[in-house]
């Protein structure tokens, strides 16, 4: 029974009442006197003696610790009296007819002490009630010790306030602990009256020098006042930040279960002072403190014995929470023959029924019946959290923690919510032994939680206006449940419940890479880098990880936009797509990896299933709905039945999928991202078909795609070697690997994987970058300039003079407004990676880059519309046209003249001119040919700018198309013969 | 057992059967301050270690702690004594708990003080009167330790498991002690649908229980595979106890000290092989396989490439994985229905798992039956909160043996779809994805996975190789009655060949760089006159898979560099099998 956690005890023991009643007796019959320590006890002894030198073994905190908030019976029969001041006789107090208080629980103590205070002391109503309104706070996450604590605290201030004047320098420090209440309470005192923003300055704050001086909390007070929710969200950074309270941070988290309860009643009192005509009732009830964000968060893992009963903080994700459980805290008997009534408080998880009368005159035997409408119950909820897979141990299976809810805290976090939770640590033994004297071995830990925040609530944004942060501070965990759900837009919120906490370290990291020019080149390297080359997709595929930004238009009637980039690849069989798309999968926040083989049209999206054991109707989601906000990435995508792939319509556009099955009517949002890689017709690229034509999937659906790459297995050496060489490396040592990954390239810096999954993840919850004017002309530009692409591939060749068959328009990918919505999504995508706020123009340069490259506008033969496979290597742009024209025109000059001087002039100029290709054998004739590098040197020679190798290549080709030249062998052995014919024209 | 001296006898004994009065001894002896028991070395757990280690140093004398088994409904161990598990562990997440090791004691009447020791065991500890604990004292020391539910190795091959051979005097004095003492009665530990789900092989006889681990630094990781000393108790169980109040009692061994299950366990007694001795283990092995696929000698040499393979991590990629489709062997018949457990049914594919067995420590059968495939799960999933195994949650380097001859039409439903599709990622990816709430784990994995099948497997796996008409014809002779003998090995070939394969598997490996050009050239060059002829260009895949063929071809005559020779014979082991695999195609399309 008691080995549940919950069921913490709430009130105090019969011995701290019984001190506690001499206390008040003392405090009122006498002038209250400096008292030094008495000599106690001897376990206060010790205690005394390590309170003299400053502070406790930690191990002995340990122990204790388990005393004080274990339920067992051994513990609190046989520890001496732990609460009250050392400074008090413990002889049983005289005035007072508190007999009867030692056979009352401490709760029903507490009631009956004030009550009896204010018959007795008529003039000190106002005390009274807030010492009663301290008693009355009972947080049940704070244990037994709270209540007893706070009662006392009561006790206190009514000390303070009979003896005015003579303000003794007592020293009253809870038994066991360096906690010094009156030193707590001053110093709290003056934190909450005086700390202000100058204390903690944020890092990059526009608060003006008196909005920096204006205390915080009196705010926050009066705006619990008005909000009616009565708490009070402590940073605990605060505290450290203000100088007077420089112990105080190290008391609240060694000491929480007695300096809490001691920061509620500051609390109270500071909020009574405020507003006195407060309603008392209200006010005595729930007046808490919840401290939040400590210096450092522990991993659940490293909770060690040592931490038992010290304020931790965790982060971790909700897997589990019961249903609330009514607690009752405080039973309510009366005797069936006089009517005689008592209550009774919870006692380690148990309520003692009394077995006699309590009235003298009565003392009747097992007449007591619980009177369930007068006794009263908490909330409390059980809960497990789980670790995140950041923290978990390579090849670990995640721990799990359970937690303990208490009143407001109650439902506040859902399952699946990521949470930094603070809390106290306990233990408690695991068999409940009725017999007192054993020693029982085991203790099951638990949480008892007192502050619940939600990670990844858009913190970096809110600190750009730290001041209001602090003033957000106070708002009650229910309140911001109800504000993140208010965010309404149901993006907004799936987003906000799968955050990831950033550190600060590694904000700071991101804002470095992200000014590093070379960022989008290191970032795709570091996407799957076991991929062989292939930049250009993985390009691609960084900004479709990245997506651009989900548009909500305002206007009525007008859709959302979609933010996803969708991105197929087309290719050959063999040449890593299924890698680069498990890649993908591997590093995407959310997806789901399915080969079209294997998914019917329901496996996709949803289904209705007929669960076995309950007979009912499920609704089962299929891979697009379980993938949304992520990535899906489909394998084999042509071989996907049409049916299948007519879902696909739905999704990819309008990003939700309907479903009316077995009765079920509903609409599922599936905003995912789509990956797809698919084969050509004829399993391998056929250089006759067009690109559609090898696709063979519907135009409309490609169409919805915004990027399509064509990924081919062609035939180059040098390329082919560097890929033998790569992959025969996967298999040496590590070291050369990486040597020969360094050596091979720029000595480009790779990023680990899971550094990129947290940028990825970063970059798509807190970069929402808006489209700048200058970036929105480009944009236009682009566009134009796409839709155009097709005459002016059709001009440049018009000015070459060669056959325009008018062909272009057969099977070609025309740019439509999609594209231009795709771009938009891309540059957005682009800015994202740079974590920049604006689109800018650069990034629109990229994207429309990248998606001419996808596109391969540039590689289909102009005068066929079919694609020129050497010409995908170069991936060569329309937009160098003109600038293509000017060098063709040039080598062209140059190709000729030479072979024209060879003709006419001395054969040493033909030896010149031959000496680069001297040993190849397949050199036609002595004059009119010379190797590619050779003809490329003389073109340099004459121009005064380096002639980019790529543009150099295209130039070739189309004047070998155009008949002026012929080309022999391949790659570095490439000769350029010039034709007869050419000269004599 | 006469060499052994009496007084060792007897020191055995007080170890097995009262360890806990031997710790306590230790503890008295050691007065230790509570720094050693509590610090983060646990110097007093190092020292009981060192003790029962030095106790139990020999082999000989190991074998005189019982076994721990569990399997039957019987209960063989008695609360207190130590025993000796060999287990893989399932689930470490059972969380740590909290351990009052010592207790300060106050004697309220005559203010006496006294400590109390108590550690590996559960159990709470009466007091006598009028002693009780100082719960605030200093003194008292509280410790944590690590809960792992461990079960026994799924898959492990007989030879392969802990000795149970107690001394025929020891068991006598044990059937005493425990007829002295009031039997135990467990019900509550029956093998019961719980327990079950949390052993991967489903249905199949295991021992489990709950192992503490009383440093928790050290405690092993999931599937690590080890033997673990430790004293045995039925307990209390903290996942349970969550849920009710029911409080069902476990078996739990509190763990002295664990070791990882190396060879040297496995075949003790055999002289670490000599470099030499590697071609002439390979070739008794190559013979040896050769015989047990009817004198395929190409399919053995594939066999045995495929037993000595191991996946490594380099990057983002998993290289080294060899997973072998072998096609060829008979159809079961279809009215022959086997109970759906982990054994195969048909006599051929049993032929071929059994001879595997032999030879590697753990290798499990999967027949592709429906029945099976449709109502067991593959992948391990916590969502209810405890982690049920899935039959994919085996330990590294186990042998995996598929058989799809046992596969007929018929209805394949949800669960058998995913039941597959994890297993196509465990062969591609080497991962098995653990379904945690909220989020689902990708676990690495290393699973050999060899399928036997009459086609082409369904699955898709790294190297598939159609047997040879003879070895066919050997194979469909194989029936359930009359199995020819297996040319018998005699035992110390087998423990050599054990030993080989396990030696050889672990070797380090590397690729010269001018072998590294050699191929690269090599490459760009076939693939060059592929493009000219217009033939088959090699792909990146069949590249990466001649690499893999080479390597473990290296490995296999105890290379651990890649030669030019090593490189020539892997491509024209490649050209044989793929010639071999053409002709089968194209007489299947005849």
């Amino acid at each position: 029974m008691s080995g549940d956690p919950s069921s913490s005890p709430v009130l105090g023991h019969d011995s701290d009442v019984e001190e506690f009643a001499t206390g008040i007796d003392e405090y009122n019959t006498l002038p209250e006197t400096p008292a030094p320590f008495s000599p106690p006890p001897l376990p206060l002894a010790r205690a005394r003696q390590q309170i003299q030198q400053g502070g406790r073994v930690g191990t002995g905190t340990g122990a204790g610790a388990g005393a004080r908030t274990s339920a067992s019976n051994v513990v609190l029969s046989s520890s001496p009296p732990r609460l009250g001041f050392s400074d008090l006789p413990s002889t049983p107090g005289g005035g007072f007819s508190f007999g009867q208080s030692s056979q009352l629980a401490a709760g029903g103590m507490a009631m009956g002490y004030s009550e009896a205070l204010s018959s007795q002391l008529g003039n000190m109503n106002v005390v009274g009630q807030s010492s009663k309104s301290a008693s009355g706070a009972r947080r049940g996450d704070l244990g037994s010790r709270a209540q007893a604590l706070s009662s006392e605290l009561g006790d206190m201030v009514i000390s303070d306030r009979a003896s005015k004047d003579a303000q003794p320098a007592e020293i009253r420090t809870i038994w066991g602990t360096i906690v010094h209440v009156r030193e707590v309470m001053t110093v709290f005192k003056d934190f909450l009256l005086h700390f202000t923003p100058a204390h903690r300055p944020p890092a990059d704050h526009n608060l003006s020098d008196s909005e920096l001086q204006e205390p915080v909390y009196p705010q926050l007070i009066k705006h619990m006042h008005d909000s009616e929710i009565y708490q009070l969200n402590l940073d605990a950074q605060n505290i450290c930040a203000y100088p007077p309270a420089a112990n105080l941070y190290k008391q609240l988290a060694n000491y929480p279960e007695e300096v809490v309860p001691i920061m509620d009643y500051v609390l109270t009192e500071l909020y009574m002072e405020q507003f006195p005509d407060a309603d008392v009732e209200l006010a005595q009830s729930d007046l808490k403190v919840r401290p939040y964000n400590l210096s450092n968060s522990i991993n659940m893992r490293d909770l060690n014995p040592s931490d038992i009963d010290k304020l931790v903080s965790i982060r971790g994700m909700l897997i589990r929470s019961s249903s609330v459980i009514p607690d009752m805290e405080r039973a309510f008997f009366r005797c069936l023959q006089c009517d005689w009534t008592t209550t009774v408080g919870i006692d380690r998880g148990v309520i003692n029924e009394p077995t006699q009368c309590g009235n003298t005159s009565c003392l009747q035997k097992d007449a007591i019946e619980l009177v369930h409408n007068r006794s009263s119950f908490a909330d409390k909820q059980l809960s497990r959290l789980q670790e995140t897979p950041e923290v978990i141990p390579d090849g670990q299976t995640p721990h799990t923690l359970t937690l303990v809810m208490h009143d407001e805290l109650v439902d506040v976090a859902k399952p699946g919510d990521r949470l930094e939770i603070t809390g106290i640590y306990r233990g408690v033994p695991v068999r409940t032994n009725p017999r007192n004297r054993t020693v029982q071995a085991i203790y099951r830990t638990y949480v008892d939680v007192v502050h619940i925040r939600r990670l990844g609530r858009s913190r970096v944004q809110r600190s750009t206006k730290e001041g209001l942060d602090i003033s957000e501070a106070v708002v009650d965990p229910q309140r911001e449940a109800a504000m993140l759900a208010g965010t309404s837009d149901g993006a907004a919120e799936s987003e906000d419940s799968k955050y990831q906490a950033f550190t600060s370290q590694e904000i700071e990291e991101f804002k470095r890479w992200s000014r590093d020019p070379r960022l989008f080149d290191i970032l795709s390297r570091s996407l799957a880098p076991s991929i062989y080359e292939m930049e250009e997709v993985k390009r691609g595929l960084l900004l479709q990880l990245f997506g651009g930004v989900r548009k909500q238009f305002l206007r009525a009637g007008a859709p959302r936009s979609r933010g996803d980039i969708n991105v197929l690849l087309v290719g050959d069989p063999g040449v890593s797509k299924s890698q680069m798309l498990s890649a993908v999968h591997a590093l995407a926040p959310r997806g789901i990896y399915t080969s079209g083989k294997g998914s019917s049209a329901v496996g996709l999206t949803a289904y209705v299933t007929r669960d076995p054991d309950t007979r009912q109707l499920v609704l089962e989601s299929g891979a697009l709905v379980l993938s949304d906000d992520g990535i899906c990435a489909i394998d084999e995508f042509d071989k996907m039945s049409e049916s299948t792939r007519s879902v696909l319509h739905e999704v990819m556009e309008q990003q939700t999928i309907s479903i009316a099955k077995a009765g079920i009517i509903t609409s599922l949002n599936a905003r995912c991202s789509i990956l797809a890689a698919a084969n050509p017709v004829d399993s391998k690229w056929n250089k006759d078909l067009s690109i559609v034509e090898n696709m063979n999937l519907p135009p409309t659906l490609v169409s919805r795609f915004d990027l399509v790459f064509i990924v081919l297995d062609t035939v180059d050496e040098t390329m082919d070697r560097r890929l033998a060489r790569h992959i025969v490396g996967l298999y040496m040592e590590e070291n050369d690997a990486s040597d020969m990954a360094n050596s091979e390239e720029d000595t480009l810096s790779m990023v680990p994987t899971e550094k990129l999954t947290r940028y990825i993840a970063y970059a798509r919850r807190y970069v929402r970058p808006s489209i700048t004017d200058e970036a929105s002309d480009a944009l236009v530009q682009e566009y134009v300039n796409l839709r155009r692409m097709g005459r002016d591939t059709a001009a440049a060749n018009t000015t070459t003079g060669a056959v325009q068959a008018g062909g272009s328009a057969n099977g070609r990918v025309t740019a439509t407004a999609r594209q231009l919505e795709s771009m938009i999504r891309m540059s957005e995508a682009h800015a994202r990676m740079r974590l920049s706020e604006t689109v800018d123009h650069s990034d629109v340069r990229e994207a429309s880059r990248l998606m001419r490259e996808a596109l391969r506008e540039s590689a289909t033969d102009p005068r066929t519309g079919l694609i020129d496979l050497d010409l995908l290597n170069t991936g060569f742009a329309a937009s160098d046209r003109r600038q293509l024209d000017a060098i063709k025109r040039e080598t062209r000059n140059i190709l000729l003249s030479a072979v024209r001087t060879s003709l006419t002039s001395a054969p040493s100029v033909s030896d010149d001119a031959t000496a680069g290709s001297g040993n190849s054998p397949d050199a036609p004739h002595a004059g009119n040919s010379a190797s590619y590098q050779t003809w490329m040197d003389r073109l340099n020679e004459q121009s005064y700018a380096p002639v980019p190798p790529r543009l150099f290549d295209q130039v070739i080709r189309e004047l070998q198309t155009e008949g002026i030249i012929n080309v022999v062998g391949t790659g570095r052995n490439m000769l350029i013969v010039v034709k007869q014919s050419a000269i004599h024209n | 057992m006469a060499s052994i001296p009496t007084t060792s006898l007897e020191t055995f004994r007080k170890h097995v059967y009262s360890p806990l009065a031997v710790i306590n001894g230790l503890y008295g002896e050691h007065k230790s301050d509570k720094d050693e028991i509590s610090g983060h070395d646990n110097e007093f757990g190092k020292a009981v270690k060192n003790h029962f280690k030095s106790v139990f140093s020999s082999p000989e004398a190991l074998e005189r702690i019982p076994v721990f088994d569990r399997s039957g409904h019987s209960t063989r161990h008695k609360n207190g004594t130590l025993v000796r598990f060999r287990c893989m562990v399932q689930d470490p997440s059972y969380g740590e708990e909290l351990h009052l090791s010592v207790a300060h004691l106050v004697n309220s009447e005559t203010g006496e003080v006294k400590q109390k020791f108590s550690q590996y065991t559960d159990a709470d500890h009466v007091l006598d009167e009028g002693w009780e604990v100082d719960y605030s004292s200093s003194s008292n020391v509280f410790t944590e330790k690590e809960v792992a539910y461990c079960v026994s190795v799924p898959g492990q091959s007989e030879w392969a498991q802990l000795g149970t051979a107690v001394a025929p005097l020891e068991s006598a004095f044990e059937s005493m002690s425990v007829s002295s003492e009031p039997k135990i009665t467990d019900a509550s530990v029956d093998i019961s649908a719980a327990i079950q789900a949390k052993y991967p092989l489903r249905s199949m006889k295991h021992s489990a229980a709950l192992v503490k681990f009383y440093s928790p630094n050290t405690a092993p990781k999931v599937l690590s595979v080890i033997d673990v000393v430790g004293i045995y108790e039925l307990g209390y169980n903290p996942k349970e106890q969550n849920d009710d109040s029911s409080q069902g009692t476990w078996p739990c061994i509190h763990s002295i000290y664990h070791t990882s299950v190396s060879l040297d366990c496995l075949v003790p007694g055999l002289p670490k092989p000599a470099a030499a001795d590697y071609t002439s283990r390979r070739s008794m092995c190559l013979a040896h396989l050769a015989s047990v696929l009817g004198g395929d000698e190409l399919a053995a040499q594939y066999l045995l490439l495929h037993l000595l393979s191991k996946t490594v991590a380099v990057q983002d990629a998993k290289v080294g994985k060899f997973s072998l489709n072998l096609i060829g062997f008979p159809n079961s018949d279809k009215d022959q229905m086997h109970p759906a457990t982990f054994s195969l049914g048909n006599p051929s594919t049993q032929w071929v798992a059994s001879a595997l067995s032999q030879l590697v420590p753990r290798s499990v059968e999967i027949p592709f039956d429906l029945k099976l495939l449709n109502n067991s799960s593959f992948a391990p999933n916590a969502e209810l909160g405890d982690l049920q195994a899935g039959v994919l949650q085996l330990p590294f380097d186990t042998q995996l043996v598929c058989d799809e001859t046992c596969l007929h039409e018929g209805t394949l439903d949800e669960r058998g779809v995913r039941n597959l599709q994890a297993l196509q990622t465990a062969i591609l990816d080497q991962t098995v994805t653990y379904t945690y709430p909220y989020q689902p784990i990708d676990m690495p994995s290393n699973l050999r996975v060899l399928i036997l099948s009459t086609g082409k497997s369904i699955l898709q796996n790294d190297c598939g190789l159609y047997l040879s008409s003879p070895a066919i014809q050997f194979l469909s002779t194989i029936k359930g009655n009359d199995t020819p003998e297996l040319k018998p090995l005699d035992p110390m070939h087998t423990e050599q060949l054990r030993q080989y394969l396990e030696y050889v598997r672990h070797m380090e490996f590397n690729v010269p760089q001018d072998v590294s050009d050699a191929i690269s050239s090599e490459y760009a060059e076939l693939r060059r006159e592929a493009h000219k002829s217009g033939g088959k260009m090699m792909t990146q895949a069949e590249l990466a898979l001649t690499v893999t063929v080479a390597r473990l071809l290296s490995i296999s005559k105890g290379e651990s560099e890649l030669s030019l020779d090593s490189w020539k014979e892997a491509c024209s082991l490649e050209r044989s099998r793929a010639e071999r695999n053409d002709k089968n195609k194209a007489t299947n399309k005849k």
